[in-house]
């Protein structure tokens, strides 16, 4: 066993395909660097072939240049190797840097495939350490085995130390081989449910919002008024803002739902997700293919969700947030799993949280001051801001919306007063939630690590109170419950966080 | 109330009660001090708006929109201090065997819990003029973003030294358990 390792104590260079991404990294730094000088130059009149272009070009080469020699030394200047300590990175071309990872600060480690390193069979290798803001190392490119042995290799070490602290050994080493366990693998026949069942609506909005930003930058260079244009032959159709708004609409949903299921095969092609003894393990993508392994104490909350077209094809999309390492840090902290069954879902609630089973939970609702005050906000203000401007403008669409809203708003805040339902266990919390889209959020109280209790002027005469619960992996709300049961929550999470020895992340 | 919990070992009426706590206020020269802070940051804005406007007259060619607008800064700094006098009588903290609570807020009460063994680790910091009347703030720091970190201002370096060790002594001795 020991052997396979002997090589990599050797320091070695990466692949020759790193030089590609160090070329890529230049070239992005450098642009990010001088892009508006870039545009500048662009945009600005000038006539051809004048002394400002040749200089252009000649930048323009030299630049090239730079960077092309620089990656070459940055490749050749850079070596990685691991010692009894931990993982080991030299590099720098103009001045060196000499990093050392100890095993014991490296939290995470997930492989990643762009597409140009599918092409070489490489692999890129970014390891996640606690503790400092600049947690993320990566090295760009090294083959698929060795950056597994690597893995290996620091994750044993990474085992070795706890049983050095003196945790149960002889329970630690039997676990060490065991097959992971495929839970999940989606077919393109999953992968099209999973597509089609992605919220078209919000994507709608957003293509719409940047169609029109797009739309009027064109405006801008053509000198045209597109957006007139296309509202006016609109209007030759239907008639009015409101059914030539809905056409438009209609138009970017079905935009929509085609750029969504294109950016889920992309995202999610041959997903592939394993329980492995110490956590869970999720392969994806097409273009890039990424692999992110999870492991279980670092598992803060769990969540899963459904919509309508979902609850059609019986599936669910789990979300498993975990401790994000270092300081400051969001990206990488939640792991979707889209298209997963219920058994699929119960599986990994109950693997990760094994306690979940022995446990009976109370169901609390919200408070019904919650619909009143909301109604206010979103219902009653927006109603007379579009009231005041049909008194202005006399507009009949402002009319409607100022009838409208409210009963939506009322309608909307019903429903979610009813569904809501957080969830008292003796070791969990559970909240359920959402209009359309029902989600379910469960976390353990030992993995808490702050507790707040938020009442505004209004909520501290009625007695009531938000409270909200931080964990290292995010934080949930629960909105306008009662002060005493919020503060007898809070004093029995402080006691279950407080008398906990184990470990939570 | 209908009890929230069946859990027949642990009476929750008897589980310690947050509510109960003996609220330490912050030092009384921190609210001056922080008005004074709040107010050379707001004569510095003016003063950088009125430099830009003294040095390229064309931006607003008329005196009295400079003036609003200066006015109007004034007038933001004078609504932050008065909150921030109704406000400081509601800072408080509290430190437990088992973790450390602040509240504060005048419009929206807030109270945070915070246990000694999810901290990672805690900081004091002190601004030019703190230091010179010898005030601190303590930060403490948990995982994962920094959402639920926690700062207490206008402590006495002393005191704030002394609950950092404090903390320290607490998170070593989980940690060795």
């Amino acid at each position: 066993m020991k052997n396979n390792y002997e090589s990599l104590y050797q320091p070695k260079r990466q692949s020759p395909v790193a030089i590609f991404m160090f070329i890529y990294t230049f070239l992005r730094r450098f642009i990010r660097l001088v892009f508006p000088l870039i545009i500048i130059l662009f945009m600005g009149n000038r006539d051809k072939g004048s002394i400002l272009d040749a200089s252009i070009g000649g930048v323009a080469v030299v630049i090239s240049a730079y960077t092309l020699i620089m990656s070459i030394l940055s490749y050749f200047r850079y070596y990685y190797f691991l010692d009894e300590d931990g993982l080991n990175i030299h590099s720098g071309v103009l001045s060196r840097k000499k990093l050392n990872i100890p095993f014991e600060r490296i939290q995470n480690i997930n492989f990643e495939q762009k597409i140009i390193h599918q092409f070489f069979n490489v692999v890129s290798l970014e390891i996640d350490t606690a503790g400092s803001s600049k947690s993320e190392i990566k090295i760009e490119a090294l083959p698929k085995s060795e950056a597994e042995a690597i893995r290996d290799f620091i994750l044993e070490k990474k085992k070795n130390i706890i049983a050095e602290s003196g945790e149960d050994a002889v329970e630690l080493q039997e676990e060490i081989k065991e097959p992971d366990q495929l839970l999940l693998s989606l077919n393109p026949f999953d992968l099209m449910k999973v597509g089609v069942s992605q919220n078209h609506i919000r994507t709608a909005f957003i293509i719409m919002g940047i169609g029109f930003s797009f739309m009027s930058q064109i405006e801008d260079a053509l000198d045209l008024d597109v957006v007139d244009i296309a509202t006016e032959n609109v209007e030759k159709v239907g008639s009015g803002f409101f059914p030539a708004f809905i056409l438009v609409f209609i138009f970017f949903l079905f935009i929509s739902f085609f750029v969504t299921l294109i950016r889920t095969v992309l995202k999610h092609f041959n997903l592939k997700f394993f329980k492995s003894k110490e956590g869970y393990k999720l392969t994806s993508g097409l273009i890039t293919r990424q692999e992110v392994a999870l492991r279980k104490e670092k598992v803060q909350i769990i969540k899963w969700s459904d919509n309508p077209i979902r609850r059609l094809f019986k599936i669910f999309t789990l979300e498993i947030k975990q401790a994000a390492a270092g300081v400051g840090r969001r990206r990488g902290q939640s792991v979707e799993v889209p298209g997963c069954y219920k058994n699929q879902v119960d599986e990994v609630v109950q693997s990760c949280f094994p306690e979940i089973l022995n446990d009976s939970f109370k169901e609390h609702e919200l408070h019904y001051a919650y619909v009143i005050r909301r109604f206010i906000y979103q219902g009653l203000l927006p109603a007379a801001i579009m009231a005041v401007i049909y008194a202005i403008s006399y507009k009949m669409n402002f009319l409607i919306l100022a009838i409208v809203i409210p009963f939506l708003s009322f309608a909307l805040l019903t429903v979610y007063y009813r569904k809501y339902r957080w969830m008292v266990g003796e070791e969990f919390l559970k909240i359920k939630k959402g209009i359309f889209s029902i989600s379910y959020s469960l976390l353990p109280y030992y993995k808490i690590q702050a507790v707040e209790i938020i009442q505004t002027i209004y909520q501290r005469r009625k007695g009531l109170a938000n409270l909200q619960i931080f964990t290292a992996g995010g934080s949930v709300t629960i909105p306008y419950i009662e002060l005493e049961k919020s503060e007898t929550l809070r004093n029995y999470i402080l006691f279950k966080v407080e008398s906990s020895k184990r470990t939570w992340m | 109330m209908e009890p929230i919990f069946t859990n027949e070992q642990i009476q929750v009426e008897e589980l310690p009660h947050v509510e109960e706590v003996l609220w330490v206020p912050l030092q009384k020269k921190y609210l001056p001090i922080s008005l004074l802070s709040t107010w050379i940051f707001g004569f510095v804005l003016c003063g950088i708006f009125l430099a830009f406007n003294f040095f390229r007259k064309n931006i607003f060619d008329e005196y009295w929109i400079v003036w609003a607008v200066v006015g109007g800064i004034l007038f933001l700094f004078v609504l932050i201090s008065i909150l921030s006098i109704l406000g400081f009588r509601h800072k408080a903290y509290a430190i437990r065997e088992h973790d450390i609570l602040f509240k504060t807020g005048l419009i929206f009460r807030r109270t945070t819990a915070l246990p000694f063994n999810r901290v990672q680790h805690s900081e004091i910091n002190q601004g030019p003029i703190e230091r010179n009347f010898d005030l601190a703030q303590l930060e403490i720091f948990t995982a994962g973003g920094s959402q639920s970190d926690l700062t207490i201002p206008g402590l006495l370096n002393e005191e704030a030294q002394r609950i950092k060790a404090f903390i320290m002594e607490k998170t070593r001795t989980n940690h060795e358990e």
